[in-house]
């Protein structure tokens, strides 16, 4: 170890780092001569220390020397900027320790030195081009998560109920909860397997009636070829672990997964994406083109049932819908043909387009959309 | 010994590794970018994980969804393309059109929101405001923020209210998304970025159109292969015929990010902007925005022509207001002339308000809580999307209002409320070029009756709140209350004391219903002193000094009707015959008083209300809660006196 530089007490790298706030004023440097400043062959020697002292997993080591590197006078503000920057996000890759906690929350307040214009507003509002107070702060929370899940991690692996209890007196966002996810991904790559966090999804999706927001937790625990938590989600998640829920409907059979779609196309908040998300197998799965057609007169999901049939260039299904649109009663419906046919752009629907628009046996109204 | 030569060796091998990367000129532009060690960086971003090449943004990477209808998050092209031609296809007041191709040759469209007839319900051309997104690839906000609008004007269409006279009596063309190309290729990778951490170019963070320079007119593909794939392209913010190449704003280097183009105009999608701008038709056009992330800040081309720089700082100042001043003013300075900006083209090409919105955040995805690194600002957070479009809808809809123009008044009728009996019944009939004053009942006001006033406008002047109740517009100025003086000269001045309640929410027009929109009326009781008792019938004028719900004052003359014309109002007067921007009283209506209710009308007078000394503050409802009693009134009621005593003195 290079016992000159480690020999140096830590707390005078974490003063040097304080001081720099209160000493330092902002600079608006134009970006060029800013990253200039922030590429010098200082700063570039700075950074390949911090990246050995990374590679030799030593935080303590590492925020001493950046607090003493960043106090060096000859350091120009651009790159003081950069190699605190660089340090912060360093520490969240390496091991937990109170020299990096003591460091990064000395530096959490840290405001930026230089300042560059965005391209866009012609110099009239600067942004920071490194940001270390804003890097010490999330590397701060990712180390909370990762001792969150190191502590999770064997009672995920055992599949305690009480988890999802625990994860629903947390709030969304928490880092409890993203301690719990991450444990909960690290005891299924475990040799154990899955079966402790498939055990603790069934848990989650039980809560979901009362806290819906825990069907991103129960998408994370659920064994992948676990149907009914994604059921489960797919009916009574939150509007985001809905969503995700949606593509992975893809590694079911069409019959397995139409009953699962057909359940998300009933919630108003992803109605439509459920419905675009059966548009990529209708053409091997005529139930659920047949399905889709039902759709056409619902005020919810018609345009979305429209655009997904759409999807695929379909000649017969052109023909028969053209046809449908003829005879059609029901304005909404044949709107939402007419839109069919707009979005399928195929030559065989642009002639439908041209040949309806001139058939009176196509309401006036809708006529003039089939443009 | 061993482990110290170790660190030394890893330490030269890094080191080599830190240095070879992008190079920047003085102007920021990428020197190196055939250099392998530029052109082939890849970086992706994560939530959480800063190691090797992956980069931290703080929260989670936003993924394109399918979705026509809007998701917590942003939709994908082809979903959000889907939802807009949904629109097209279930309404009669949306049109859409192809206005061109992009350099690749697809498809780009406008829509048109607004009934066919583009006339409006006073039979007069339709004033258009125009609303441009997606211009820069990676600005994902813009499209989501344009869409959000177009859907709002849809939803609104038939509220009987604001949304449906906007749909009557505007043309709103909304391009959502001009350079198609760029969104599909960033959307394509929605993690991933080449050149560098610090200004990446490709994949995520692509900003300009696909243009080959090797083959004019033709278009690199969407990998992330060679330079051209990752440097090249055309920027459409700088590719316009106002102050192209002008100002320092853009450099002739098609690897720089602010690449002008060949010529102006050069490139397939500014011309489709051009031909979308032809929907309006340009002569018709008012205002102009076009939707850019980040920074949260209006930079608004001034260009020089007064009335309009200050008319546009005004409209700014209302919309900003909204929002309670979240976004901030970036006024440029006047008659710089422009950079090439859309901005710039429609602000110097057609004198009216223009400004390139630019969304938030305003430093960074550090205001998300995210690690602030490098162009996180392009990227909000998908939970953060449905905020961020309710907030757009909310600065967008006052500045369409406004620009809509000055209302005026429409028609009044008074009603003798113990008889039932119409003693005065006066409309504006619309002309072509303004209306003309038609009183088909004028019988004497007599003092100690009690009446009905009832007095519509041209336009709602109230917004309604969830309830259904009129509220105040977040952020806009003036009182809820009508302000109303029956004027009498020689006698005094009647304010006729109402609060918000008197606008009418209810259809059925005179006496208690609105007249075409809901809060376009007002119905107010007032009983006419019995101490007026004029020797012979008294001539009056019905004052009417209320604002509209942006705090825009009237149409004093409605026999010029408003409209805009060379950077500024036309036929917007303070008072007959003194034209302006600003809009004053109105004092069309001239009934009378007499003790004999069959008295035949005397000589009109002049309006008090009509003076160059300042108006008094606008009657009735302060903040305080209107119906306050008679000492407020009364109040008022001197102070009247006096002032319009003082001026015929
Ligand atoms: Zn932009």
């Amino acid at each position: 170890m290079n016992a000159l530089v480690l020999a140096r007490p830590l707390l005078l790298g974490i003063l040097a780092v304080l001081a720099t706030p209160a000493l330092a004023e902002r600079q608006e440097l134009a970006r060029s001569v800013a990253m200039k400043q922030a590429a010098g062959p200082d700063v570039q020697r700075a950074l390949s220390t911090l990246d050995g002292l990374e590679r030799l997993a030593d935080p303590k080591a590492l925020a001493e020397v950046a607090g003493k590197m960043a106090a060096d006078p000859a350091m120009t503000p651009a790159g003081r900027d950069r190699l605190l920057t660089d340090a912060a996000r360093r520490l969240g890759s390496m091991p937990d320790s109170a020299a990096s906690r003591q460091f990064l929350e000395g530096l959490a307040i840290r405001k930026s030195e230089v300042w560059i214009p965005v391209e866009e507003t012609g110099g009239l509002v600067h942004i920071p081009l490194y940001d270390a107070g804003a890097q010490a702060r999330h590397t701060l929370k990712t180390l909370d998560i990762r001792a969150v899940a190191r502590d999770l991690t064997p009672r995920a692996a055992r599949g305690e109920a009480g988890l999802a209890v625990e994860a629903r007196a947390a709030a969304p966002g928490s880092v409890f909860r993203q301690g719990l996810k991450q444990a909960l991904l690290d005891a299924r790559a475990t040799a154990a397997g899955s079966a402790g966090p498939a055990s603790i999804s069934h848990s989650l999706a039980a809560l979901l009636p009362q806290d819906p927001s825990l069907g991103t937790l129960a998408l994370t625990a659920r064994d992948p070829a676990d149907r009914d938590v994604l059921a489960g989600v797919l009916d009574l998640g939150d509007t985001a672990s809905g969503l995700a829920a949606l593509p992975l409907t893809r590694s079911l059979p069409s019959p397995e997964a139409r009953p699962l779609l057909e359940i998300a196309a009933r919630r108003g908040d992803i109605a439509s994406a459920a419905v675009l998300e059966a548009g990529r197998r209708w053409p091997e799965d005529p139930d659920t083109g047949r399905w889709l057609e039902t759709l056409l007169g619902d005020p919810g999901v018609g345009a979305s049932a429209a655009s997904a049939l759409a999807r695929y260039g379909d000649e017969a299904l052109v023909t028969r819908l053209a046809d449908r649109l003829r005879g059609e009663a029901d304005e909404r419906t044949a709107r939402h043909l007419v839109l069919y046919l707009r979005l399928a752009d195929s030559a065989q629907a642009r002639e439908a387009i041209n040949r309806l628009r001139e058939d009176p046996a196509v309401s006036a109204a809708v006529r003039g959309e089939l443009r | 010994m061993i482990r110290s030569f170790a660190r030394t060796l890893i330490l030269l091998l890094v080191a080599d590794a830190v240095s070879a990367a992008c190079q920047f000129d003085s102007r920021g532009t990428i020197t190196n970018p055939s250099d392998p060690s530029c052109r082939d960086a890849m970086f992706t971003y994560t939530e959480n994980d800063n190691t090797g090449s992956r980069v931290a943004i703080g929260y989670p990477v936003p993924v394109p969804v399918d979705s026509l209808t809007p998701v917590t998050g942003f939709r994908t092209f082809e979903s959000l393309h889907a939802r807009h031609q949904a629109l097209d296809a279930e309404f009669d007041y949306v049109t859409g059109t192809i206005v061109g191709q992009t350099v690749s040759g697809r498809d780009i469209w406008a829509y048109v929101i607004g009934d066919p007839d583009r006339t409006t319900v006073n039979g007069r051309p339709e004033p258009a405001v125009m609303l441009n997104g997606g211009i820069h690839a990676r600005e994902w906000q813009s499209p989501e923020a344009v869409t959000a609008v177009f859907e709002r004007l849809v939803e609104m269409a038939g509220d009987g209210g604001v949304g449906s006279w906007l749909i009557d009596n505007m043309t709103v063309v909304i391009l959502p998304v001009q350079n198609v190309d760029g969104l599909m290729s960033t959307q394509r990778y929605p993690d991933r970025v080449s050149a560098s951490v610090e200004q990446p170019r490709e994949g995520r963070m692509r900003r300009k159109n696909l243009a080959s320079p090797s083959a004019p007119g033709s278009a690199i593909d969407q990998d992330l292969d060679t330079t051209e794939d990752n440097f090249y392209g055309v920027d459409l913010n700088r590719n316009n015929a106002r102050g192209f190449g002008m100002n320092g704003g853009s450099v002739p280097n098609p690897v720089s990010l602010v690449n002008r183009g060949s010529a102006a105009a050069s490139e397939p999608e500014t011309q489709a902007l051009l031909a979308a701008a032809a929907l309006g038709p340009e002569s018709r056009l008012r205002f102009y925005v076009d939707a850019h992330s980040f920074t949260q800040i209006f930079l608004a081309p001034m260009t020089g022509n007064q009335r309009r720089d200050a008319i546009t700082t005004n409209l700014a100042t209302r919309m900003r207001a909204a929002l309670n001043n979240k976004y901030f003013w970036g006024p440029a300075e006047p008659g710089r002339g422009g950079i090439g900006t859309t901005a710039d083209y429609f602000a110097y090409t057609f004198q009216i308000p223009s400004w390139t919105l630019e969304l938030e955040p305003r430093n960074g995805g550090v205001a998300y809580g995210g690690t602030g690194v490098s162009h996180s600002g392009f990227i909000l957070p998908a939970s953060e999307v449905p905020r961020m479009q309710a907030e757009i809808v909310t600065m967008t809809l006052p500045g369409y209002y406004l620009m809509g123009g000055a209302a005026a008044v429409a028609a009044a009728e008074i009603r003798n409320l113990d008889t039932d009996e119409v003693v005065y019944r006066g409309d504006q009939a619309p002309g072509p070029a303004g209306a003309d004053l038609r009183v088909g009942i004028n019988r004497a006001l007599v003092p100690g009756d009690r009446y009905r006033l009832w007095l519509a406008f041209d336009k709602p002047m109230r917004w309604l709140g969830n309830a259904g109740s009129v509220v105040s517009y977040p952020g806009q100025p003036g009182a809820l209350a009508p302000a109303l003086t029956l004027e009498v000269p020689g006698l005094g001045a009647l304010d006729l004391d109402a609060g918000p309640d008197a606008w009418l929410t209810a259809a059925g027009g005179a006496p208690d219903g609105y007249h075409r929109y809901t809060a376009d009326a007002v119905g107010v009781d007032f009983t006419v002193p019995g101490n007026w008792a004029p020797a012979s019938p008294a001539a009056a004028v019905l004052s009417v000094s209320t604002a509209d719900m942006t705090g825009q004052k009237l149409d004093a003359d409605p026999a010029t009707s408003v409209d805009w014309a060379g950077g500024h109002w036309s036929g917007l007067e303070s008072e007959p015959g003194v034209a302006g921007d600003d809009g004053g009283p109105d004092c069309s209506f001239k009934p009378f008083v007499a003790t004999d209710a069959d008295a035949a009308a005397p000589a009109e007078v002049a309006c008090a209300a009509f003076s160059t000394e300042p108006l008094p503050p606008a009657g009735g409802g302060g903040s305080g809660g209107g119906g306050g009693g008679g000492l407020g009134g009364l109040g008022l009621l001197g102070l009247s006196i006096y002032a319009w005593r003082r001026r015929r003195g």
